[in-house]
């Protein structure tokens, strides 16, 4: 079966660090510093969200109820910019 | 090649945020200015709700991000945005990515938080007087 890695690997075939993506996490850094250095820029647009926080692991764990409403936007610069 | 070993110059990440976060113990405003981060709350209850908040997200995040070993060594990104913490409307810390710890952050861990003593005596006056 062809996994999302190699169909990545064979968009970037020129790219060695692409193509070393062996997990999920890598692979969505991979993306994203692809995105980013063509100028991208991530947003998340939050509309009435809710989120329980535990706060602590395990399944006795108290939650806290936070809703989210806006955006959040991600980009890269360098540090001279 | 990465661009740290090029000797280009180092990317950081640039947040913009236009944020209201809310629970039964806060009411939580998160901005962007000039590439500051600015967290505006509204009363004492809610501070501590935030600290909470960033608690609870601490200590179980090793849950559900991934591990250092899994990140690629050579990511050429940083995040080094300052930011103001505002009660009331007053500035009560200041985070300074480059800065030392003040007393607020040896006290919570939060390296580079400084307290604004003025601040927190005018947010604490105005919340006392309401």
């Amino acid at each position: 079966m062809l996994s999302p890695f190699v169909c990545v690997g064979t968009m970037a075939s020129t790219d060695a660090e692409i193509e070393e993506t062996q997990t999920w996490p890598e692979l969505a850094i991979g993306l994203y510093e692809r995105l980013t250095g063509r100028g991208a820029e991530i947003a998340y647009e939050f509309e009435d969200m809710y989120v329980d926080v535990p706060d602590k692991v395990g399944e006795d764990a108290d939650h806290a109820r936070w809703r989210l409403d806006g955006t959040l936007t991600i980009r890269t610069s360098e540090n001279d910019e | 090649m990465t661009d740290a070993e090029s000797g280009s110059p180092q990317r950081q990440l640039v947040v913009g945020a236009d944020l209201t976060l809310e629970s039964d113990r806060a009411d939580v405003s998160i901005t962007t200015a000039d590439g500051t981060l600015i967290v505006a709350v509204e009363s004492v209850g809610g501070l501590l709700a935030l600290y909470n908040l960033q608690e609870s997200v601490t200590s179980s995040m090793g849950e559900w991000l991934p591990t250092g070993d899994e990140l690629p060594d050579d990511t050429p990104l940083e995040f080094n945005a300052p930011a103001v913490i505002r009660l009331r409307g007053h500035t009560v810390a200041r985070y300074n990515p480059d800065g030392s710890a003040g007393l607020l952050g040896r006290l919570t861990g939060l390296t580079g938080v400084e307290v604004a003593p003025a601040g927190v005596l005018r947010a604490l006056g105005t919340e006392l007087v309401e």
